[in-house]
């Protein structure tokens, strides 16, 4: 029973607000994305420490380290779009909401919690969504790193 | 006009350092910091030294593999002790100069505040010092210690080839003419970021303290729209910021490739012809990245300086505001006698409100100030209480002039009761005491709760005087918070008692029962007051009648009635009545 209390507020804000998906979707593609171009990177690593100094290593590597900055920026702009705009859209709700608060409601609550709710805690709520979709980037990159071990060898894995 | 504003940003420069200084930064800490920091760089050589050792294939114990392991724990060690260091520089310079800050924001003038939106100094607390501490450590010391390790790293490759070293030193125009260009595209979006932010949080403090008068004037969609429009202001910054700043990750990739062919280029040669073993490659290669992302976090410096400029140059502004001394002058020793206003010239525009006003306020009477809004009323008491300085003329109290006494020590010698009954969160008993060095017995609280006709209503409330009054007196009517006020200027005895519409918002009864208490407590005293009752102004000895800043008229109630339409018309039946 509590713990409905603390979730149904919890997802009913998210619910209240239209959620830009395609962004959050399109940002944690491009982060898994990212991480093949990490593990293609590793590759060329090798070969410069190991002294293979051939041209196509040399554009091979360099390539891979722009691609994986264009891929990483391309994705942050898209996360903060997300953010910006449910950010935006969850002031606006909650700052209508304010306004047509009963006085009672408004005097028991106090400016400075409303204040705080519109400025800050708004942008917290939509950092949430993104830590979300950033962990499944993240999850993905970390079972990629790790079939790639299990490939050079099965013990490194365990 | 570039000339001039150079020179504004040289002398704002000087004044920035010069508030650092006052904000007592933590300098024992950073020392130490830094210290750390330049043990872990030189722990990294060794780390990077064995580690290419490893790399090439060397994997003697003693020689190699014990000492790669004894210098990544300590460089792990290290890197631990220093990034606690850091933490606990910036909360310290974040609480150092929040508290320097804070204590110049109660320390400025009240016209700063009128002339000023006091709502966006929250931003300069919480934001803007947040940048300036970033500034501080993420650049400040960064750059010097970015430039200690890149010195090391040079040495090491000179020691290696001194034609190397001059490779990686001839990199240094592009990187930095990279992050010149970024930190000026920086500098203003994030500018414009911080400031949007502070006008948004300012737009909604504002109106969320006035949620009644948007009620009643049934202006909800027009306040949503202005607040709409802030926060649409902020996320067209906030995206435009960040399309800037993600698009320069790859500009310095770009770079970062160009530098790293450039790097692998000149290397092979030398590991081609056997001048550099695979180890020394190796540790070549992994030393050019070092330098490579030393110069790229120079890049974010400058980008962060010009960024952190328009918070720090916020705050200094701020910070160097002239304060009100509140010490110097002489102490109140004895303050009796008429209040005597002498050739007084005030005013908030060109035109002054008061041109030469003289006028006499008889010692030991009470005397109302009455007239039309914006005659002058308020700002009168507050030239009275020092709220603000006159222009020209002066006032004088038995001959002392009131410019003579410390401000602190001449407002002390006053009470002043003020039109809006400010409160803070806390309790009856916290409003109560505001103010008071002195502890204050349960009985002497009470007292001056009955005195204001405030009691009954406090004995009723179950925590009685620990009861909370909500932000800002919230949780109290206009008519409690006015006795709460009365009450709270009663703690403070004096000859001399200022009260601006104290009485306004109570009704009928409690303004006479207020009125009785202040009359006795008040005999033989000084009470200056502006009302617009019958029944408070009825109880003047003595009326001023003021007129867009000139004394229309002045004299008794009965004097006063017959001769000057205002008072006639304010008057008339009250006297009648009283006849």
């Amino acid at each position: 029973m509590k713990k409905n209390k603390v979730w149904k507020p919890f997802f009913g804000f998210y619910a209240r607000i239209r959620i830009p998906w395609l962004f959050y979707i399109s940002a944690a593609i491009l982060g898994m994305l990212a991480a093949e171009m990490a593990l293609q990177a590793s590759a060329f690593t090798i070969q410069v420490n190991k002294g293979e100094l051939y041209n196509s290593v040399i554009l091979g590597y360099a390539l891979i380290s722009v691609g994986t900055a264009l891929l990483g920026a391309l994705r942050n702009i898209l996360s903060e779009y997300a953010s910006g705009r449910v950010t935006f859209r969850g002031q606006s709700m909650l700052w209508s909401k304010i306004l047509r608060l009963w006085q009672k409601d408004v005097d028991r609550e106090g400016p400075s919690s409303l204040i705080s709710s519109v400025t800050n805690e708004v942008a917290e709520a939509s950092n949430c969504l993104l830590l979300i979709f950033n962990m499944a980037a993240s999850l993905y990159a970390f079972m990629r790193a790790l079939i790639r071990l299990f490939s050079f060898h099965a013990g490194l894995t365990g | 006009m570039e000339r001039r504003e150079e020179v504004q940003q040289k002398g704002i420069m000087k004044l920035f350092f010069s508030m650092l200084w006052k904000a007592r930064l933590p300098y024992l800490w950073i020392i130490c910091y830094m210290a750390a920091a330049m043990v872990l760089a030189n722990v990294g050589i060794g780390v990077t030294e064995y580690t290419a050792e490893l790399f090439a294939g060397n994997v003697s114990f003693s020689g190699v593999v014990l000492p790669f392991l004894i210098f990544t724990l300590a460089s792990l060690g290290i890197a631990g002790v220093s990034g606690l260091l850091s933490g606990f520089c910036k909360a310290r310079i974040n609480r150092n100069l929040r508290l320097a800050l804070w204590g110049k924001i109660v320390r400025l003038p009240y016209a700063f505040y009128e002339e000023n939106r006091p709502k966006e100094l929250l931003s300069r607390i919480t934001t803007d010092v947040t940048a300036v501490s970033q500034l501080i450590m993420q650049v400040f010391v960064e750059i010097f210690m970015t430039g200690y390790g890149t010195i090391l790293v040079f040495r090491q490759i000179y020691s290696y080839d001194r034609e190397l070293m001059l490779t990686l030193l001839a990199m240094l125009p592009l990187q930095i003419l990279i992050s010149v260009m970024a930190g000026r595209l920086q500098f203003g979006l994030r500018d414009e970021v911080n400031r949007r932010q502070a006008e948004l949080t300012g737009s909604v403090a504002e109106r969320t303290g006035q949620t009644m008068l948007i009620k009643s004037f049934g202006t909800e969609e027009k306040e949503e729209a202005a607040v709409g429009s802030r926060m649409r202001g902020y996320y067209g910054s906030y995206i435009r910021n960040s399309w800037v700043t993600n698009l320069l990750t790859p500009t310095y990739a770009i770079a970062g490739a160009m530098q790293f062919i450039i790097l692998v280029l000149v290397g092979r040669r030398f590991y081609a012809d056997g001048s550099l073993s695979l180890a020394q490659w190796v540790a070549y290669f992994a030393f050019a990245n070092q330098i490579i992302n030393s110069l790229t976090a120079y890049g974010g410096y400058w980008t962060t300086f010009r960024a952190s400029q328009g918070s720090a140059l916020r705050i200094t502004k701020v910070m160097n505001e002239k304060e009100e001394d509140l010490s110097t002058g002489d102490l109140v020793e004895c303050l009796s006698g008429d209040i005597v206003f002498h050739d007084l010239v005030f005013g908030f525009g060109e035109e002054p409100l008061f041109d030469h006003l003289n006028l006499t306020i008889p010692s030991g009477k009470a005397t109302a100030v009455i007239g039309p809004s914006g005659s002058g009323k308020t700002t009168l008491l507050n030239l009275l209480d020092r709220l603000y300085e006159p222009e020209e003329g002066q006032i004088t109290i038995g001959n002392q002039e009131i410019g003579h006494f410390s401000r602190k020590a001449y407002r002390s010698a006053l009470t002043y009761i003020t039109q809006e009954a400010p409160m803070c969160s806390g309790s009856i008993r916290d409003n109560l005491v505001f103010g008071m060095e002195e502890a204050v017995s349960d009985e002497r609280l009470q007292e001056v709760c009955r005195l204001a006709g405030l009691w009954e209503f406090v004995e009723s409330l179950p925590a009685g005087l620990d009861t909370p009054v909500g932000e800002a007196g919230g949780k109290l009517s206009g008519g409690q918070r006015q006795k709460l006020a009365v009450a709270r200027g009663m703690l403070h005895p004096s000859g001399y008692l200022l009260m601006d519409e104290g009485t306004a918002a109570m009704d009928t009864v409690a303004r006479k029962d207020v009125w009785d208490s202040i009359g006795s407590l008040m005999r033989g005293k000084t009470t200056v007051y502006v009302a617009h009752d019958r029944q408070s102004v009825l109880r003047a000895e003595h009326i001023v009648v003021l007129d867009k800043g000139r004394v229309a008229a002045e004299g008794s109630p009965v004097e006063l009635v017959g001769s000057h339409p205002y008072v006639k018309e304010l008057l008339k039946e009250a006297v009648y009545e009283e006849e």
